[in-house]
């Protein structure tokens, strides 16, 4: 394999761009399994590679992961109340709360706090419902899946990325014009260039009296720009909805995991809480993480399909119908990406149709939120696995453990081993006494910490 | 024993249904289904329930019927009143003789409500309970049934705002029984749009031939201050998938699943309970019902199957047991084909179930359909413990359902093809929440190839499974895949309603609403 390609095969760059994508996903993975190997014991035991590193016998078998696409993180703090899941689905949130930090724009010296947003759809999958500026009538819903690093890339190209090791002749610059044509495109005919990025410095105080700190420069492109927020959607917004989240994800999941008593800790919830596999609440994660770490028990060393990206796979168009059962099927129509890799698809009617978005019905209900029409959508991506002759490298055992909201068990939330459970919440996953016994002697014993993997990109 | 160490909650069964818990056993069915009239239609519907709600059998009154027709079939009549066995619902049958003439008693009784009659009688909090409930099966069009002008079963005009339930051993009693209710529901100014007979196959089998209901939630729960646990418990060793069972294959659910106002089953947890949902006081002690009428074509099932076999070459009879996972008698195919009635339900997916002592042997795993086939019905409506596209195999408890359903129509005979008779499936089944229970197992899973096992597209359940009208269907059986553009099952319409509590029954059957 020569180069990696763009999320979709979409075709914005230019070919010495496009090298410079591949060269920058590959770093990534390059960083993935050199965390792996730290985990594991050295490169011989990583089952996760990198593609345009590895060489493999045949092709690849390929494994298709899916999920829903409404946030379960959201559905859980709402059982039995669909409609109010979907409602806190479509409100912003703080990305200074999402981090512990406040955020302040700084100008000539100034610091004045600011409130940057992003949406609570967390599943890889986010949606805008566009409206009539006049008429406030719903005139389209659009879903991506893109991470914001490509958006990132062609603004800043991969010094956008300062972390990432690009060789030094493969980096390149961005490409701001592409990057606004693309918005006008996909968002508005309305952007202005100088929307899309910060006009001030962007700093962070961890603590009220804390120091400022650096956080984005006057000019570096705003993934949580108005034409990605209240006004439009044109990629992931969500801290963890990233390209190198899911890398990240793949890589870790690559590792075996054993309980106290050292049995394979296989079970999808227990797994995540085990190596703190991204959110323990999510549909997404504990999902590809089984997988993949499926596979890697059964002998196999893993990477991500190429083109490595987030995908909408599959819409039911069985649940939505006009007002009087009409078929609305033809509404779903992706908009981006190649092959059947769908990274964005919007639901609107066409220009002549007889009623609008608010007279359809989804299960006889009326059109209201997206989230109605990410409950019946499918997000995938694609595993790969090769036989390289290794056999599957011995489990470690887990480093963190999960607890659940006393109100709310169906709640999780990740601690390390070792630490107690926040106030109102409990262990989870309550053991027999046997297996209890077992674990307060691994306690005693020594463990290879590992991280959690969903590293904040506040500083990348 | 409470594996999970959360106390298990108090069952009123003076106050819940019968239908609900235990179900009805009896070998004869009959339905019958009201309309209430546009103009005024509250006073019909309290005139209805106010004749049924002395007559509904609450579940004490099954669960002792149930024990004593179980121990007249099995002959130990006299054992079962002195002696609990491991799994038998605790009863007052095991403190006194049995009463011979409680085999002839009256027919039992249940009764349900649409979201509809909730809201003329002023409870429109209760016909809010459930989204699915409140829009109704309808209009819940990605089950993919045929539109409801197209059903038998309340379609326009004849929706079924009040059904009722009666069951009972002699055709005669229950004969009388239903003209009695019938009486009272055209008195109290209800129109009946709809009633079906329904009988119990020999052997509690389905059209198709395979014995059904082998396999059911059991309920957490006590049903007295001592404690005395609703369905005893066989002590068990700690099993690999982290379930607490009642007995091997027994699997314990928290009543909240089923029954509104009772701790509920985690998507998390197997042991654990969530609280119980905060509900309007009328819907404690009720449940939501799901009633579907699936005509079985029976003919077009032996036909297609032998043609897939005759592509596959392999026996006709094997490709049948491969879409339903089950041998005829209810033997599942992971198991290799001496297993005993013993083990009919200890067995698991993803891990190997262990030897029980003085129990059922262990069952060796079959995580990729080697010996199942991932798309044979009842993997597809119950992955048991494997993982699904929802999460760890702990949330597919929370899916579950307690299926009460019933066979109609008299058996195909495959001597006399050509019988126009219809037959099928009254698939009725309880839970607590419509969409993640009941439309879960139909529409995401059932329908669907690629779920409820990621990773490989193994088909549809080619049983009740749907997908748009005129594509094909296609499975993953284990000679290979087949495909097929015949329904065997024709969904023929039904309800959601709500199956209320005794006093529930009552409260709506008074003039003043809350």
């Amino acid at each position: 394999m020569g180069m990696l390609d763009t999320p979709g095969g979409v075709r914005d760059l230019d070919p010495q761009r496009l090298a410079g994508w591949s060269a920058l996903v590959s770093a990534w993975m390059d960083a993935m399994v050199a965390r792996t190997a730290g985990q594991v014991g050295g490169a011989e035991h990583v089952r996760f590679f990198n593609p345009l590193r590895t060489a493999t016998p045949g092709p690849l078998a390929e494994r298709r992961i899916s999920w829903d696409a409404f946030p379960r993180p959201v559905a859980v703090r709402y059982p039995g109340d669909p409609a109010g899941a979907r409602r806190a689905a479509d409100e912003f949130r703080s990305l200074g709360d999402y981090y512990g930090v406040t955020f302040y724009a700084v100008r000539d010296g100034q610091a004045e706090e600011i409130t940057l947003r992003y949406r609570p759809q967390d599943e890889y999958c986010e949606w805008y419902a566009e409206r009539d500026p006049d008429t406030g009538r719903m005139l389209r819903i659009v879903f991506t899946s893109e991470g914001h690093e490509y958006w990132r890339f062609l603004a800043g190209g991969t010094a956008a990325f300062p972390s990432a090791t690009v060789p030094a002749d493969q980096r390149v610059d961005g490409d701001r014009a592409q990057l606004l044509r693309l918005y006008r495109e996909l968002v508005s005919p309305r952007v202005r260039e100088e929307d899309l990025y910060f006009d001030t410095d962007i700093a962070f105080r961890r603590t009220p009296d804390g120091q400022l700190e650096p956080y984005r420069s006057r000019g570096a492109y705003n993934p949580y720009n108005v034409w990605n927020t209240e006004r439009g959607l044109a990629h992931l917004t969500h801290p963890e909805n990233s390209l190198y989240g899911e890398i990240s994800l793949a890589a870790a999941a690559s590792v075996p995991r054993a309980g106290a008593d050292g049995t394979p800790v296989t079970d999808a919830g227990r797994l995540v809480c085990c190596a703190a596999l991204g959110d323990p609440n999510r549909s997404s994660d504990p999902t590809i993480s089984t997988d993949v770490n499926d596979l890697v028990r059964q002998g196999l060393s893993v990477t991500l399909r190429d083109p490595i990206g987030l995908y909408i796979t599959a819409f039911d168009d069985a649940a939505v119908s006009g007002p009087g059962g009409e078929n609305v099927a033809s509404w779903w129509r992706p908009v981006r990406g190649a092959g059947g890799l769908t990274l964005r698809a919007e639901f609107a009617p066409p220009p002549d149709a007889p009623f609008g978005l608010e007279d359809v019905l989804v299960n006889g209900l009326p059109l209201e939120y997206g989230g109605q029409l990410a409950e019946v959508t499918t997000m995938s991506l694609f595993g790969a696995a090769a036989d390289l002759g290794q056999p599957a490298p011995a489990p470690i055992p887990c480093d963190h453990r999960c607890c659940a909201r006393d109100d709310n068990p169906d709640e999780l939330t990740l601690v390390t081993i070792g630490s107690q459970c926040p106030p109102g919440w409990h262990a989870a996953f309550e053991e027999t006494p046997l297996r209890q016994a077992a674990a307060g002697r691994l306690a005693d014993s020594t463990r290879q910490a590992a991280g959690s993997v969903r590293l904040p990109d506040l500083l990348a | 024993m409470n594996p999970g160490g959360s106390a298990e909650p108090r069952l009123d069964l003076d106050d819940i249904q019968a239908h609900v818990l235990p179900g009805f056993g009896h070998e004869h069915q009959c339905l019958l289904g009201w309309r209430l009239p546009d103009d005024d239609p509250a006073p019909p519907a309290r005139g209805l329930l106010a004749a049924l709600a002395d007559r509904i059998t609450p579940a004490s009154r099954g669960l002792h019927i149930r024990q004593l027709r179980r121990a007249a079939r099995h002959g130990r009549a006299e054992a079962a009143a002195t002696t609990p066995s491991s799994n038998e619902p605790h009863s007052s049958a095991r403190h006194g003789r049995i009463d011979p003439a409680v085999l002839a008693e009256p027919p039992a009784l249940a009764a349900a409500v649409s979201a509809r009659t909730l809201r003329v009688l002023g409870h429109a909090d209760v016909a809010a309970i459930d989204e699915a409930f409140a829009v109704g099966m309808a209009r819940r069009s990605y089950l993919r049934d045929p539109p409801s002008t197209e059903w038998t079963t309340g379609g326009p005009g004849r929706e079924i705002d009040i059904l009722v339930v009666l069951a009972g051993d002699d055709p005669a009693l229950l004969a009388d029984a239903a003209a009695t209710v019938s009486g009272a529901g055209t008195e109290a100014g209800c129109e009946l749009v709809h009633e079906q007979h329904a009988r119990r196959l020999p052997g509690d089998i389905e059209h198709f031939g395979f014995r059904d209901g082998i396999s059911q939630p059991v309920l957490r729960g006590v049903v007295d201050d001592a404690g005395t646990p609703l369905v005893a418990r066989t002590p068990m060793p700690p099993m690999p998938d982290h379930r607490a069972y009642a007995a091997p294959g027994d699997v314990l659910l928290w009543p909240g699943q089923f029954l509104f106002g009772l701790p509920r089953q985690s998507a998390t947890d197997p042991t654990r309970p969530l609280p119980a949902r905060s509900v309007p006081a009328l819907a404690r002690n009720g449940s939501l019902l799901v009633y579907r009428k699936l005509e079985q074509d029976v003919a077009g099932f032996y036909a297609d199957t032998a043609r897939m076999a005759a592509a596959l070459n392999t026996d006709p009879a094997d490709v049948r047991a491969q879409l339903v996972g089950r041998r005829p008698d209810g033997r599942p195919l992971v198991r290799p084909a001496d297993a005993t009635s013993a083990e009919l339900n200890h067995f698991g997916y993803d891990t190997d179930a262990p030897p029980i002592p003085d129990g059922p042997r262990g069952a060796t795993a079959d995580p990729d359909g080697l010996r199942c086939p991932l798309a044979a019905h009842i993997r597809k409506v119950n992955p048991r413990d494997q993982e699904t596209d929802k999460g760890p195999s702990a949330a597919t408890l929370s899916f579950a359902i307690l299926r009460r359903g019933i066979t109609y129509g008299e058996r195909y005979d495959h001597d006399s093809p050509g019988t126009a008779d219809e037959r099928g499936l009254l698939f009725l089944c309880y839970q607590t929440d419509l969409t993640q229970q009941f439309e879960l197992l139909a529409q995401r899973w059932a329908n669907n190839p690629e779920r409820p096992r990621q990773g490989l597209s193994n088909g549809v359940d080619l049983i009740i499974g749907r997908v748009t009208p005129g594509t094909e269907r296609r499975a993953t059986l284990l000679a290979g895949e087949v495909s097929t553009m015949t329904d065997y099952v024709h969904p023929r319409g039904g309800a959601y309603l709500f199956t209320p509590s005794l006093s529930a029954i009552r409260t709506l059957s008074k003039a003043n609403a809350p």
